[in-house]
């Protein structure tokens, strides 16, 4: 799940997991952010989960990578000063971070035991960073144990299997940053965008809904400003109309449903198919 | 920023007196917007030289403010008449980094040979993430210049606010630590406390690759007395009492979480923020409590019936759900202790767009930050009543 930091995100991470489970299919969602996002999404769905959610907080990310790739002993934690340096390097250092990411993620994909590994990827250009990062460790080190995983992982990133489901809302800037995101996802990583979920698309009024509103506001009624909102934010994203159009041909529109957020992702899915990669 | 917060009543006084504003909040809540809002109003309203610094490089905000884009050099808006004046920046992090290299290198082998590692390059410039550090060194520079009365930071979108405050002493730490000696002096790498560190970093990295590193650090280590010196003139920017604290947020649930926290890691650093803007604020709800942020919606169901059965209907019962959870004491978020001026910027669905858009939700500030402090009292003024 890639987009713009609040278009909903985790929402849609926890529903095309739930989608899955239903669908019998074994699934893991993981949390790249690291901040508990996706956890939340699912509590505050009210959603009874019913699949794994990892969530990689920098250290909890180092220590799986020692671990699954290197097989180290002992826990960089438990070396005091080495612990400092290492919650630095990984916190502030650049590409750290993402290369432990990716690296978590392509060992769940590789592992075979799910079906679907639903990622909750970091706001906006952060993703490309995440896609790109077995390229850049290629890069930087060209030999070691290291270096031998950016092969396979470049494969996992490029394969037909990947797709970044590409999440915005029906709202000038967001759409501006998921046009310019789809631009770089498709110049600069090999993955592809294999959805375009437009969330929380506003209810549409029809003439006579605006005709009440009109009456609402002319007679001062209490309802007045919430009503002009309401139309006014139905016309705003009927206006974005053809700029959604122009992300994908026929993204996934999700109605708002404040009460149920993941639910509304869950019955738009519902209608479409083709949505769950094996890693998306 | 120790107590400044609380020395603060409203907007104005924020855009009146302070030096340095920093914009925080969690992401999706319009940061960036209300940046530029607030800087366009300190501009007119106040007639103060105003220099607002950005890392978030929508295009969109580029077109609302009249220009044709944003750049490192400072870009001059147009605001109209009056003696305020507005530039904005935006944070080019590749290059600030070999600015700040260029800048503390002591000598020019040391700044070539860095500028042309190939790990230098490949960590500034592939991953050219919003660093918390370099929104605040060009902080210091602006602040060092008389052009500006007032710089405005709108903080990197993925970054915590806390962690943005901890960013010059995280810096110093760094380039102290025994850990940068070990790697940069052959002979104690040999040393026993070393060992465990250069067999994971051999296992992990490969031999050659170790090696490079080395060099890298060891450069690096070069520019450490320029760099110390430089961030702890940052950190005392940062603890100025002329320098504040904007909290940025929405009603929405999310973000009213994540506000809690930041506010709750303020309040233990005995920090008070110098203004809340609660985006996006619906006409369903209202300020129940603005010193403690608590919602109540506004609505009845006999009023809702008003609005008939159709897709109007859905519409605004939808609002007065949103209303409903805002308002929610259930919702763990839903009541911050706030301490500082609320203000609430009514939810706009034509956004900004241009200038004209940026000066309606000014007015927006002008409207709700009066009447947030008439009807309820700061906590200030109530720490007087009592």
């Amino acid at each position: 799940m890639a987009g713009k930091g609040g278009v909903g995100r985790s929402t849609v991470a926890a529903a095309l997991a739930e989608r899955s489970v239903r669908l019998g299919r074994r699934v893991i969602a993981i949390d790249a952010v690291g901040s508990g996002g996706l956890s939340t999404a699912c509590v505050g769905a009210g959603i009874d989960r019913r699949f794994d959610i990892v969530t990689l907080t920098t250290r909890a990310s180092l220590d799986e990578y020692l671990r699954l790739y290197l097989r180290f002993p002992i826990s960089p934690s438990r070396l005091k000063p080495l612990a400092r340096l290492f919650d630095y390097v990984a916190t502030a250092a650049p590409g750290v971070r993402e290369i432990l990411v990716i690296g978590k993620i392509g060992h769940e994909v590789r592992s075979g035991v799910w079906d679907d590994v639903v990622v909750d990827a970091p706001a906006t250009g952060h993703v490309v960073e995440l896609l790109t990062a077995p390229d850049a460790l290629a890069t930087m080190v060209p030999t070691g144990p290291l270096a031998e995983q950016t092969g396979w992982l470049r494969e996992i990133v490029a394969s037909e299997q990947t797709g970044v489901v590409l999440v915005t809302v029906p709202e000038d800037l967001a759409l501006t940053e998921a046009e310019e995101l789809a631009a770089r996802i498709d110049t600069e990583t090999t993955t592809s965008i294999s959805t375009v979920i437009v969330n929380r698309m506003p209810a549409a009024v029809d003439p006579a809904g605006m005709a009440i509103a009109d009456h609402l506001v002319a007679t001062d009624s209490i309802l007045g400003p919430t009503a002009s909102l309401v139309v006014a934010r139905h016309r705003a994203a009927a206006g974005h109309a053809e700029r959604m159009a122009a992300l994908d041909g026929d993204p996934v529109r999700v109605e708002e449903r404040i009460s149920n957020p993941v639910g509304a992702v869950i019955d738009a899915l519902s209608a479409v198919d083709g949505v769950e990669g094996r890693a998306s | 920023m120790t107590g400044f917060g609380s020395a603060l009543e409203s907007v104005d006084d924020m855009l009146e007196q302070a030096e340095v504003i920093l914009v925080a909040g969690p992401g999706g809540v319009g940061k960036t917007t209300v940046t530029a809002a607030l800087g366009l109003r300190a501009a007119r309203r106040h007639d103060r030289r105003v220099v607002v610094v950005t890392v978030d490089p929508a295009r969109r905000l580029a077109d609302a403010l009249g220009v044709s884009r944003l750049s490192e050099e400072p870009v001059l808006v147009p605001v109209g008449g009056g003696d305020g004046r507005l530039w904005v920046v935006m944070v080019d992090m590749a290059r600030s980094w070999d600015r700040l290299v260029e800048r503390h290198a002591p000598d020019d082998d040391t700044r070539q040979r860095l500028l042309a590692n190939s790990l230098y390059r490949t960590l500034t410039r592939r991953f050219v993430q919003s660093h918390d550090y370099i929104a605040l060194d060009h902080l210091c520079d602006l602040t060092d210049e008389d052009r500006y009365d007032l710089v405005i930071v709108d903080t990197p979108p993925s970054s915590h606010a806390i962690d943005l405050l901890d960013a010059p002493s995280r810096m110093i730490e760094f380039f102290r630590s025994r850990l940068l000696r070990w790697l940069t002096s052959g002979a104690s790498l040999t040393a026993v406390p070393a060992r465990p560190f250069l067999a994971l970093a051999e296992r992990l990295l490969g031999a050659g690759f170790l090696a490079e590193i080395t060099v890298f650090f060891t450069l690096l280590a070069k520019l450490r007395p320029a760099f110390v010196d430089r961030a702890r003139r940052v950190e005392e920017r940062l603890s100025d009492s002329t320098t504040t604290l904007a909290v940025v947020t929405t009603s929405e649930s999310g973000p009213m979480a994540e506000t809690g926290q930041l506010l709750d890691a303020l309040v233990q650093r005995r920090l008070t923020p110098g203004l809340l803007v609660v985006n996006r604020f619906e006409p369903t709800l209202d300020f129940a409590d603005s010193s403690e942020l608590r919602f109540r919606p506004k609505l009845g169901s006999a009023d809702l019936a008003a609005a008939g059965s159709g897709g109007l209907a859905a519409g605004v019962w939808e609002m007065q759900r949103r209303a409903e959870q805002a308002g929610s004491g259930e919702l763990p978020a839903a009541t911050l202790p706030v301490g500082c001026p609320v203000v609430a910027l009514p939810w706009r669905a034509g956004e900004l767009g241009d200038l004209d858009g940026l000066t309606r939700l000014i007015e927006g500030v002008h409207g709700s930050g009066e009447r947030a402090n008439d009807e309820l009292p700061s906590s200030r003024q109530e720490a007087t009543e009592r």
